[in-house]
């Protein structure tokens, strides 16, 4: 083929690689393929069930739920017209699925309603489970039914002195047997009903329809809200309002973070063309470096979207970087001097493939180990990083065979070296190099880690601030601690609860534990019914004589001698269906408190303290008060993806050795291990914390710093200077990555940070290396 | 209806301005309607000297009764009144608990010290912000939830206070105060005959000095 026919093909090629990725590109749907839920960064199907239903709650349920404060000031008439039109034009708003102001007591009659009506249903069985326990316990010399209706009345005796006696005077009548106000202390602290007490806020709770991570949860949400409040400040001009939802705090980040994505790609490319343009002799030739950084991110993109379903919005955050590693291949291809004059392109790239390709397949082995990750995000951004590597190294290779003079001379002072040798110089970077190593040895012992999922967000102060005020109004505390409770049914899930409430009792006595799950029996207290009713004929007669005996009029309790025959008449219900009949009537925030459907059972409960120790795996229950258990997730993938980098880390040594031999190969590995050590032991010494982005730019930083080892050690071998792509490859990487420190996502911050500072310190080291070794060499 | 029982309980804290006082002496019927707070108003005079008795010291004895029974249940104790605190009462039998009536609401604390809070309820508003004035004899907040019958006997006299609001009327009942002089001697939150609570004032001190450690045991 003639050079210019092979000129062109390569031109076709190009062409049609870029118009095919660019097409993929322009018919995705970005809505659907590109994330922001921080949620999504968690493995759909994470190992720990918990944290696998933790995730879906928080994703399907509780993320759906608005609060809203009104303040209005004035006489009661006008606050209650304010809210009224609040909630009437939510409620008339297809984007809310219920609004409920909670001064309304109307859900949690209905919920009391439905107890008091199931009540023998409910919470008999239990109650019999803990007579016949302690009867059992005794001599047993006094038939069942008889001790039974003596402790009764001794009990209703001994509650009529309590305090809380007053309030349930109206139904002792119906329940003396106390089943309804020994379950009203197990469910204090679920209610957020609040009164509308003098000038405070008026609360309102809602359940959006739509997803707030996604459009239709955000937008029509918005409109809705703000109708609402302009319905609100007709009813009262100075009513002022204040709200939280997911959706309106995802909406602000997702807004921030597409800022970032744009501002932070234009930095990055600008930032690495004018680097390349300061140090190549003509600024207008440092153009042909754009293709490479180009293809790399087209490849990338590419390749990342249609790997995986959905893609979190930090890959392309983070892949903003892959332009200053990218251009690496250009560098090392463009800058090269040719071996003699007129050195056809063949030649120089049969000449230079070894080190290109020993440099980008060891990143790419090393990044493709992350495919193995458990998180999706770590896995996205191997392939991201991957990809975009082989698409920089495809470009560079292709575009460079199709311009007619593929090598462009740096300016002096970007291949200027040191050609003294003066003691003083040697001992200096003798110095340099034994203090980075003491660093590198010792800083890393100083080392803190911890991961915090808000670090994936852009902060928003602001809101931020107005949610926590909110949620402060709904009762939120940190004094006390949410826990929730699973099942595959709802009898693995009551008797879950009734072991995490066994454990709760124990760890902490005294402490308080609501839940509505202790409106339900467990199965065994349920099934025991028949057995424990068996021969109890003459509870009824045994507890009229009791009662008298203790002073109260028998007759007064014709309510409840009523019920109890018909309801021992009555066919039992089954105990899902009777599950699902109290849940049911559940409406509002009580509707968070418990769910009875198929593979899917949960009870959320309350405890009056801080968190403390998470409780046992048999319990079936995790703490989801705040986002602990989520960092703690974190932590755990970090130390996976500690793992995965350890592996890949050998391998890329591995490599080196099979390529270069043993000595060679370990003293080429030696520079970026050490590197990274060093940026570890620096910041280490200076008391920075750690998190698993720090251990991702680590990892990459290594995989880049490997490729100045390798051109390096290529031109030593020939007994060259070191070529001056590293440095312009150096300079570059830590200018993009530099700028990812700008970033207002501290986990992209910290992952910019950390490259540069790897990328810069093998750079030094590559230029001081030969400065000690000076003298030794000539003697 | 733990709510519920909150307000309830609150009635018991009304005791808290009791003055000390031999005998109850009750007048058997309520007077007639009075204007709270009107200047000049015969009653003003007997306001102000309960309004002003500072901290408050006193032993009682609660009779609960209750239509299905057929004696009430006797409760004992003692109640503690401190300004800026609010009230705490420690029924002493038949078990030891202590009860708080503040500003933020009303709390229960059992003998080992564990604090239970009883939230308000939303369907009579804020029983605490209707009931406090009662504690404090303040006339002008008084007058905003309540109708007040008084009659006077001499030097003894009863004060009736009737809830405006029907929600609250259907909670609380009618609140009766019986006293002498500037002394109270009796309670009662009446809702029928067979359902009342009757609040008997044994002994009480009047400007007491409460210690950091009652303050601490007994408020919060």
């Amino acid at each position: 083929m003639s050079y210019f026919r092979q000129k062109w093909f390569v031109r076709l090629l190009l062409a049609v690689m870029a118009l095919g990725g660019l097409a993929w590109l322009a018919h995705l749907d970005y809505n659907r393929k590109i994330s922001t839920n921080v949620l999504d960064l968690i493995p759909t199907d994470e190992r720990a069930p918990e944290l696998a239903l933790t995730r879906e709650l928080a994703s399907e349920e509780q993320s759906r739920v608005a609060l809203f404060a009104l303040d209005v000031r004035g006489i009661p008439a006008r606050r209650e017209a304010a809210v009224d039109a609040f909630v009437r034009t939510l409620r008339d708003s297809p984007a809310f699925d219920e609004v409920v102001a909670l001064h309304d007591t109307a859900a949690r009659d209905a919920l009391g309603k439905q107890v008091f009506k199931q009540r023998l249903d409910l919470l008999l069985p239990g109650w019999l489970e803990n007579n016949w326990k302690e009867y059992s316990a005794g001599d047993r010399h006094e038939p069942w039914a008889d001790w039974l209706a003596e402790r009764v009345a001794v009990r209703l005796q001994e509650y009529l002195g309590t305090p809380e006696a007053l309030a349930f005077q109206e139904i002792l009548p119906a329940d003396p047997l106390l089943l309804l106000p020994k379950l009203i202390d197990s469910v204090q602290g679920l209610d957020a009903t609040a009164p509308a007490q003098g000038d405070a806020p008026m609360l309102i709770w809602a359940r959006t329809k739509g997803s707030p991570w996604k459009d239709e949860g955000q937008g029509p949400v918005f409109v809705a809200v703000r109708q609402a409040e302009a319905a609100a400040l007709a009813a009262a001009p100075d009513a002022k309002l204040r709200w939280v939802s997911i959706g309106r705090i995802a909406s602000a980040s997702r807004e921030r973070i597409e800022h970032e994505l744009s501002g932070l790609n234009l930095l990055s490319l600008a930032a690495v063309m004018g680097i390349a343009a300061l140090c190549l002799r003509r600024v207008d030739k440092a153009l042909h470096l754009a293709p490479v950084m180009l293809g790399g991110l087209l490849g990338a993109w590419v390749a990342t979207t249609l790997l995986f379903d959905r893609v979190h919005i930090l890959v392309f955050v983070v892949g903003s970087l892959l332009g200053g590693v990218a251009v690496d291949y250009g560098f090392y291809l463009y800058l090269q001097p040719p071996a003699f004059p007129d050195e056809p392109y063949g030649a120089k790239v049969g000449r230079l493939i070894k080190p290109l390709l020993a440099s980008a397949l060891t990143t790419v082995i090393g990044f493709s180990l992350l495919l193995f990750s458990e998180l999706p995000l770590i896995r996205q951004l191997g392939v991201f990083v991957s990809a975009g590597l082989l698409s920089a190294l495809a470009t560079a290779l292709l575009w460079f065979a199709q311009v007619g003079t593929p090598f462009m001379q740096t300016r002096g002072f970007a291949r200027a070296r040191f050609t003294g040798d003066h003691p003083i110089v040697r001992r200096f970077a003798l110095g340099l190099l034994l203090a980075g190593t003491l660093v590198a040895l010792g800083g890393p012992w100083f080392l803190h880690w911890r991961d915090d999922i808000r670090e994936l967000e852009i902060p928003t102060p602001a809101l931020q601030t107005e949610a926590k005020d909110v949620r402060t109004l709904f009762g939120e505390d940190a004094q006390r601690t949410l826990f929730i409770t699973r099942g595959n049914n709802v009898a693995t899930a009551r008797a879950s609860l009734a072991r995490f409430e066994a454990w709760h009792a124990h760890e902490h006595p005294g402490e308080t534990l609501a839940s509505l799950g202790n409106a339900l029996p467990t199965l065994a207290a349920w099934q025991a019914v028949p057995e424990r009713l068996g021969g109890f004929d003459m509870f009824v007669p045994s507890l009229r004589a009791a009662l008298e005996r203790h002073g109260f009029e028998a007759a007064a309790f014709a309510p409840f001698f009523s019920e109890w025959q018909t309801w021992r008449a009555a066919p039992r219900p089954e105990y899902e269906a009777m599950a699902g009949s109290l849940v049911a009537v559940l409406r509002g925030p009580l509707q968070m408190m418990a769910s009875v459907g198929p593979g899917r059972c949960w009870f959320f409960s309350i405890v009056s303290h801080p968190p403390g120790r998470e409780p046992p795996a048999d319990t079936s229950t995790v703490n989801v008060s705040g986002l602990e258990n989520m960092n703690q997730l974190f932590g755990r993938y970090r130390v996976s993806a500690l793992r995965l980098s350890a592996w890949g880390l050998g391998l890329v040594g591995l490599s080196m050795a099979v390529l270069y031999g043993v000595w060679r190969g370990a003293k080429i590995f030696a520079l970026p291990v050490g590197s990274c050590l060093f940026a570890f032991g620096l910041l280490g010494l200076t008391g920075q914390t750690l998190n698993l982005f720090h251990l991702l730019g680590a990892f990459l930083g290594v995989c880049l710093s490997h490729n100045y080892a390798i051109f390096t050690a290529e031109n030593a071998a020939r007994g060259e200077e070191s070529p001056p792509s590293i440095r312009l490859s150096a300079l570059t990487t830590a200018a993009s990555f530099g700028i990812l420190g700008l970033s207002k996502i501290p986990v992209v911050k910290a992952l910019g940070a950390t490259v540069a500072l790897i990328v810069l310190t093998a750079l030094v080291a590559v230029e001081l290396v030969p400065l000690a070794r000076r003298k030794s060499n000539r003697s | 209806m733990i709510r519920s029982c909150a307000i309830v309980i609150v009635y018991l804290a009304v005791f808290a301005f009791c003055g000390a006082a031999d005998a109850p002496s009750p007048l058997a019927e309520p007077g007639p309607l009075v204007e709270l707070g009107g200047a000049g108003s015969d009653w003003q005079p007997l306001f102000e000297k309960l309004a002003a008795q500072g901290n408050v010291f006193s032993h009682f004895t609660e009779n609960r009764w209750f239509p299905f029974k057929k004696i009430p249940v006797v409760l004992k104790g003692e109640m503690r009144l401190a300004a800026g605190r609010g009230m705490s009462l420690r029924y002493t039998q038949p078990e030891d608990r202590t009860m708080i009536v503040d500003e933020r609401g009303v709390l229960l604390r059992d003998d080992r010290g564990h604090s239970r809070e009883v939230p308000p309820d939303p369907r009579s508003g804020n029983i605490n912000a209707a009931l406090l004035p009662v504690l404090r004899f303040d006339q002008k907040e008084l007058g905003k939830t309540f109708l007040l019958h008084a009659v006077r006997v001499g030097g003894a006299w009863r004060l009736d206070f009737v809830p405006r609001d029907a929600a609250l009327a259907k909670i609380v009942g009618r609140i009766i105060v019986w006293g002498e002089e500037a002394k109270v001697q009796q309670l009662e939150f009446r809702r029928s005959n067979s359902q009342r609570v009757e609040i008997i004032i044994d002994d009480s001190q009047a400007g007491v000095v409460f210690s950091d450690a009652d303050q601490n045991r007994f408020f919060r």
